[in-house]
């Protein structure tokens, strides 16, 4: 290996050739190549006309030529695609000189046809489900703490805030919750319901190659779950990365994210990957004067390590471990901890540990057998008002597959058994642990699933996969898919894939909703799994243009029809949430529309919209799903300024109404939110060493749910506790003169941040 | 002598076989390279390129499909395309080059990196030219245009 590295050395002929002929009184000549707008020049070749002297420059453009006798000499600069430079010197014997080249720009050299090779935009890989691409510079275009809150810029993929006071949320796509969502880092699955809230974070953007999303099922081997889609992160090849990189990002409205990056090798087989992602909000602040914070008080460190191992064998073998602690609370202005699970003072508080290990070995056989392991173990110790909720989930995973190819068969055969232990203080698992009659959940789910991806020409392939999962509460699940891709030619494609989705829910790690503590969670019968069954269809047309210019148009519907689903009723009665099976059916469907322009002057075109209809039918009465948009638009405007340094983006998002939970018929509250749109722009440079400045505007238009709504968003605001409100024997509120709409204290109304303009700075900074 | 179409390369699907371009660019292969050189000296030009990588997508069906391009590739130069994320071995200077996982189906051939990696980092797409000692005489990472590669490959040449 050595050997060959020692090739990147570029050294020309010229060079090789030289006879080390020792002089006595001999001088030597150094100096700097660079461009002549100002960047320096690696690898460029510096001559001696006439003699066999010669160099060439490093990476700093610095090059050194030593034993030279002494005598005039024309020294040429030259680099392929620059016009050569020239110049005399003498040098004297024993003297040290320097002499430094700028190559001339010409007018139609190599520069003016760069198209930055990171640049690497929205691709869509030529598989056979569609997958969608994203490189770390996607996700800058609009700066975020975490992945989480990144992927709002993602046509079909919705960061949904669920909870007003806390401002939890999940990663919606496609109109189906973040439970059917599946997160994998590098192909292994973090396998959790809490995955979209909780997996995002800590991989320092610097540590990230490329996000790879499938909105929509993807193959048998993510489970019967993952019908919702696939967020697969891939971090950098270790020989990759940056060998230190840090960012930190502030707001004006005092929000402060960290992310240290660093990679180094232990041993000679070992090269490890660690990020730090730390973040603080501890304003409060109540712009909208609901004596409520607007924006949830937060701290939160996350430690992310990846282990790559290198084996003889040349397989895989990789560890991953993550480890996350997380504190925030929302409520009234003069909230502190002593209040914490108290009725004098409303508060939201959640304390977070969480930490996840991940680990992929092939195993040592000459058949391609690899092995999956996943465990993560979730600790919330939360309070809603003076509701406590402690909770405890750990889940277990393994996964064994065998990949094999004969013919035009791929084949993958494997069995999966996923562990879930589940315990909090609620009636749900009988009580807290010191409660006798406490029962921790429990559930094993051993599966099996064959998978075959048939070549059939070279236009069409086609898979089949079938899945057996055993449960012991609802017995044997079998989930079989079906998915088709048609070349039709080398730039347009169609994919179709159709199955059916099983998942068993666990409704307080996944709702959070069901905590507010604002109303009574009611159990009304024994749920069953929530069973589904899926098509989606795909069409994607690209066009290359020359000088790498590129458009591209993809366009998808899908269409998922649940045979039971569990959903939160609020509306049966306004101090209860009711979870039961579904008497009826459910349906999501939709249609997306993806376009991307990208030309060669520097400018790039993304631009998305979804149409969605979400909604139930019971007793042959359809009903909208509330908090889900029916349309919603995403885009991301970018101009590369000559010269590459500077960069400007513009990217936004536009939602369509969405109905919302109201407190009755006498509740004042809009029955619907407005369109809303959150827009922002940022400058970004990067000319000068290992740095990169950033900065902009948040939320342009200053856009916020209660600026445009006289009534609060927050009902009875002032009286969190319900200490006013009178109800009848029935448990429904009284119409009194001091609460003449009914209302209770109800902060699920929310379907948009409560943070206005802001303006935001940043910097990063990378040693390669 | 074994040749492949470079627009296959790494693709799920041929798609050389799908549209008609005028002349279809012939790819070497590494382990070739020894006995080409045997024949005739000439410079060898690389193109390393990932099957998820829109650039290189767009190099394959604009850049590498122009006329003098291929004319160039295929007269004075020893043409290789690699797909940086290939998982066969390849032999070359007596030294063997595997794929190196590090995620279920992502990882980097150990060829791709020593011949792509510039300031610490490889990047598709990445052209190269190598001299006939295999020594790298240049590389380039980032979109070329059918114009800019010919500079190149003349320049090269001159």
């Amino acid at each position: 290996m050595k050997k060959f590295t020692t090739y990147k050395l570029i050294v020309w002929s010229l060079l090789t050739t030289l006879t080390a002929v020792v002089y006595a009184q001999h001088s030597t000549l150094s100096g700097q190549v660079s461009t002549s707008s100002g960047e320096e020049l690696a690898f460029a070749t510096i001559r001696l006309e006439g003699t066999t002297f010669g160099a060439i420059s490093d990476d700093n453009g610095l090059f050194h030529i030593a034993n030279i006798p002494p005598g005039a000499y024309k020294v040429i600069a030259s680099f392929i695609g620059f016009p050569n430079a020239q110049k005399r010197i003498t040098l004297q014997a024993g003297q040290r000189s320097t002499l430094d080249f700028v190559l001339e720009e010409s007018a139609n050299a190599l520069n003016q046809v760069v198209v930055t090779g990171t640049m690497k935009q929205v691709n869509r890989l030529e598989s056979l489900v569609p997958v969608e691409v994203y490189n770390p510079v996607f996700f800058r275009k609009n700066p975020t703490p975490n992945m989480y809150e990144a992927l709002q810029n993602v046509n079909g993929v919705r960061p949904q805030l669920n909870c007003q006071v806390c401002n939890t949320g999940d990663i919606h796509i496609n109109g189906l919750e973040g439970p059917y969502t599946m997160v994998l880092i590098d192909g292994m699955p973090i396998v959790s319901s809490l995955a979209t809230v909780y997996g995002l974070s800590g991989i320092p953007n610097s540590l990230i190659e490329r996000m790879e999303i499938v909105k929509g099922p993807a193959s048998s081997l993510y489970g019967s779950e993952a019908i919702g889609g696939l967020i697969n992160i891939i971090t950098k090849n270790p020989e990759n990365a940056p060998v230190l990189s840090a960012e930190t990002m502030g707001t004006t409205w005092g929000e402060f994210n960290a992310d240290l990056g660093a990679r180094f090798k232990v041993g000679k087989h070992a090269s490890v990957l660690t990020g730090i992602n730390y973040f603080n909000y501890d304003q409060i602040i109540d712009n909208n004067n609901d004596h409520f914070t607007d924006l949830t008080i937060q701290e939160r460190v996350s430690i992310f390590q990846k282990w790559h191992f290198k084996r003889k064998s040349n397989r895989l073998f990789s560890l991953a471990g993550r480890y996350y602690r997380e504190d925030r609370w929302g409520g009234e202005l003069n909230w502190t901890k002593a209040y914490r699970g108290g009725n004098v003072i409303y508060g939201e508080a959640i304390s977070t540990k969480r930490w996840e290990l991940l680990g992929q070995y092939r195993l040592p056989t000459t058949e391609n057998l690899m092995l999956s392991v996943s465990f993560n173990s979730h600790d919330q110790n939360s309070v809603y008002g003076n509701v406590p909720y402690l909770a405890k989930q750990k889940i277990g995973f393994g996964q064994l597959t065998w990949d094999k190819q004969i013919g035009k068969h791929d084949l993958l055969v494997g069995s999966a058994l996923r562990y879930t232990y589940y315990d909090d203080n609620t009636p749900a698992t009988g009580g807290g642990s010191d409660d006798p009659n406490n029962n921790p959940d429990e559930i094993w789910l051993p599966g099996i699933f064959v998978q075959n991806e048939i070549t059939l020409s070279k236009k069409h392939k086609v898979l089949l996969g079938l899945r057996y999962d055993y449960n012991d509460a609802h017995g044997n699940i079998l989930t079989p898919r079906f998915a088709y891709k048609w070349a039709v030619s080398k730039n347009d494609i169609f994919r179709l894939n159709a199955g059916t989705g099983f998942r068993v829910v666990n409704l307080f790690t996944e709702d959070h909703a069901a905590l507010t503590g604002a109303r009574e969670v009611v159990i009304a019968e024994k749920l069953n799994p929530e069973q589904s069954y899926n098509l989606n269809v795909n069409w994607l047309k690209k066009k290359y243009l020359g000088n790498g210019g590129s458009a591209s148009v993809e366009l998808s519907a899908w269409f998922t029809h649940f045979t039971n689903v569990i959903y939160p009723d609020y509306e049966t009665n306004d101090n209860q949430i009711i979870y039961k099976n579904l008497d009826g059916s459910a349906v999501t469907k939709g249609l997306s529309l993806n376009g991307d322009l990208t030309l060669r002057n520097g400018l790039s075109l993304l631009l998305g919209a979804s149409w969605m209809d979400v909604s139930t039918e019971t007793n042959g009465v359809r009903a909208r799903q509330i908090l889900t948009e029916r349309f919603a638009g995403t885009w991301a405007i970018s101009y590369r300024f000559k010269g590459n340094k500077l960069t400007i983006d513009y990217t936004g998002n536009v939602y369509g109404p969405m109905r919302l939970p109201l407190l009755g018929e006498l509740d004042p509250r809009p029955a619907e939110s407005p369109w809303w749109s959150i827009q922002n722009i940022q400058m970004t440079y990067k000319g000068w060493k290992n740095f990169e400045f950033f900065g902009g505007v948040k939320n342009l238009l200053n856009w916020t749910p209660w600026k445009n709504q006289r009534e609060p968003i927050i009902a009875r605001s002032f009286d969190p506790f319900d200490r006013g409100v009178q109800f009848d024997g029935g448990g429904n509120v009284l119409a009194t003169p001091d609460n003449p709409h009914a209302l209770t204290f109800d902060p699920s109304y929310v379907y948009a941040p409560n943070q206005g303009i802001r303006g935001f700075f940043g910097i990063r900074y990378a040693i390669r | 002598m074994v040749l492949s179409i470079v627009s296959t390369m790494g693709c799920a699907v041929s798609t050389a076989a799908l549209d008609r371009p005028a002349t279809l660019l012939v790819s070497h292969q590494f382990s070739e390279l020894d006995g080409l050189m045997a024949k005739e000296q000439r410079p060898v030009a690389v193109f390393l390129h990932a099957t998820w990588c829109n650039h290189c997508k767009n190099m394959e069906q604009t850049t590498f499909q122009h006329k003098k391009v291929i004319q160039l590739l295929h007269e004075k130069y020893y043409f290789i395309s690699f797909d940086g994320e290939q998982k066969t071995s390849v032999n070359f200077q007596q030294h063997v080059f595997h794929y190196q996982p590090t995620g279920r189906s992502t990882g980097t051939h150990e060829l791709a990196i020593q011949l792509g990696e510039m300031d610490g980092q490889l990047v598709y797409p990445t052209f190269l030219i190598l001299n006939p000692k295999y020594e790298i005489v240049f590389q380039y990472n980032a979109f070329l245009g059918s114009a800019a590669l010919v500079k190149i490959l003349e320049a090269y040449l001159k």
